[in-house]
């Protein structure tokens, strides 16, 4: 099994890095280039931006496609979907980390370029500077915070996209209406809601630990639509 | 190393693509799986590749499933003739991670491959050819070494002069490393003389499992007098016949024949017999408003 894993993490690097380093490197470019706006148009314009909203919708967005990219390339190589399971869940503890690093360099970067240059109307802050109302939690707090966000939102999206990649649109879409059922039901609302308040930071609920609920799910449930899934995409029918 | 399907079946929505299948291929051979469009001959190389479970039946190798098997499926290399790689690989990406996955892979056969097909290592795999794509796919086949290894028309647009090469490469590879070479193709009479055994398949069912020499020997095609054939053909197994001016020629499969007097007697090409098996009769059309 470790080696399948291996395996694996391999063909998800090989798959990965280019498109995290491309995110990042033209995430970093348009900031640049904002920051070169603000500053030649001096005390007209400000500008404060906040880097983890963009890498979320890009985690968002990467998690919906990775299944696809290769699921059923590992298979037919030959590994086994277990190890395929196991690896996912690997991956998405250490894209979490690798984008904490990429974020808190580019912050870093900006921030030494605003210092160098002495820019006062350009402002360019990461999650772990954002302590507006937040008491008794520390900067580690957030960055594991962060993390805990990018491996959510990656592992939400690749289950969402492992149960379309299963069943196909249509057969997908109707598997997702009891889920969404669910909210329209005040008394399950309110107790997802209360549920939900133990990863909201900031709330007296919140303890990091509660992620383990959701992420453990997510590892679950794609265990079980991948045990037996074919390598053909029901969506494309590839 | 024995591949046997027992009473395999498999069910997509709407049709039986493999139906109720009892086959056992085994030994170091090339092996010719030939079938019409929609037989399941795909179904059945991907099953054993393990892609997808069986509906219902049973497919072992070497009394294994393939299926999530990995001690089994590392084995096994497939190469289709398409979706076999992740499009945003270069040429030397597929041949690297190819070289991670399959045990047996010799990395300088694949460079002298890439460089006999003339592929550019920095090239990606999205702005390949057909017949490009398609020497790709070979060149991993064959460097793989597998032990099963099965090529699924793995020559689309690959052009005549690369076809016959490949033809030679398969062969001076089988020489050099035996292994079970499964080949299903459309191009019977090009490769025809490289299989030890023909599988042909029909409607999901197996309709013939014979060795090629056999295969030459048990059919004969006999032509002469329409009158004079009728009369020898009689209650004979004939699985083609033909007639004009009063000429008449037929194909006995699986027939004692022992004197033809003056028939004129010959064989049929493999690629003939195929047709002649596999042929369906069809009604002539018939406009609504002529009949």
């Amino acid at each position: 099994m470790f080696h399948q894993v291996k395996l694996n993490l391999y063909y998800f690097f090989k798959t990965s890095w280019m498109t995290i380093l491309s995110f990042w490197f033209i995430f970093l470019a348009s900031v640049l280039v904002l920051l070169i706006m603000t500053v030649s148009l001096g005390g007209e314009m400000e500008f404060s931006g906040f880097n983890t909203f963009p890498s979320l919708i890009f985690t968002m967005i990467y998690g919906s496609i990775f299944f696809r990219e290769t699921f059923p390339h590992v298979i037919k190589f030959g590994l086994s979907r277990l190890s395929y399971t196991i690896s996912l869940v690997i991956y998405l503890f250490l894209f979490a980390i690798v984008m904490i690093i990429l974020s808190q360099l580019v912050i870093q970067f900006i921030g030494l370029i605003i210092d160098l240059f002495a820019i006062e109307n350009f402002q360019f802050i990461g999650i772990n500077q954002m302590s507006n109302g937040l008491t008794n939690i520390g900067e580690w707090d957030l960055i594991i915070y962060e993390a805990m966000l990018y491996f959510l939102v990656f592992g939400i999206s690749l289950l969402i996209s492992s149960v379309f990649f299963r069943f196909g649109f249509k057969l997908g879409a109707v598997l997702f209406i009891p889920v969404i059922a669910l909210f329209f039901f005040q008394s399950i609302a309110e107790n997802i809601f209360k549920g939900l308040s133990y990863l909201g930071i900031g709330h007296a609920n919140y303890t990091v630990y509660a992620f383990i609920v959701p992420l453990a799910m997510i590892a679950i449930l794609l265990w079980l639509l991948t045990k037996n899934a074919s390598v053909i995409d029901k969506v494309s029918n590839k | 190393m024995e591949m046997k399907a027992t009473n395999l079946t498999k069910r997509y929505a709407h049709k039986k693509a493999l139906d109720d299948l009892t086959l056992t291929l085994n030994g170091e051979k090339i092996i010719g799986l030939l079938g019409k469009n929609g037989a399941g001959k795909t179904t059945l190389m991907r099953m054993l590749a393990g892609h997808f479970p069986a509906t219902d039946g049973r497919l072992t190798i070497n009394d294994k499933a393939p299926f999530d098997h990995f001690p089994v499926t590392k084995d096994i290399c497939l190469i289709m003739e398409s979706h076999n790689f992740h499009e945003k690989f270069k040429v030397k990406d597929v041949l690297n991670i190819s070289a991670k996955f399959h045990p047996n892979w010799d990395m300088d056969y694949a460079k002298y491959l890439r460089k006999s097909f003339r592929l550019e290592e920095k090239q990606k795999v999205k702005t390949l050819s057909k017949g490009m794509y398609s020497a790709l796919g070979i060149i991993v086949g064959l460097a793989s070494l597998s032990p099963i290894t099965i090529f699924d028309e793995p020559y689309i647009g690959l052009d005549a002069s690369f076809r016959s090469m490949f033809y030679d490469l398969l062969l001076e590879s089988y020489q050099h490393n035996p292994r079970l070479i499964i080949l299903s193709t459309h191009l019977i009479d090009e490769v025809s003389k490289l299989f030890e055994e023909v599988v042909i398949l029909h409607d999901g069912k197996l309709m013939l499992h014979e060795k090629a020499d056999d295969l030459a020997d048990k059919h004969i095609l006999l032509s002469g007098n329409k009158e004079e054939i009728d009369q020898f053909a009689a209650s004979k197994n004939i699985i083609h016949e033909s007639s004009m001016l009063g000429q008449k020629t037929i194909v006995l499969y699986d027939e004692e024949v022992s004197d033809t007097g003056d028939l004129s007697v010959s064989k049929a090409s493999l690629q003939e017999l195929f047709v002649y098996l596999t042929k369906e009769e069809v009604n002539g059309y018939v406009p609504s408003s002529e009949a």
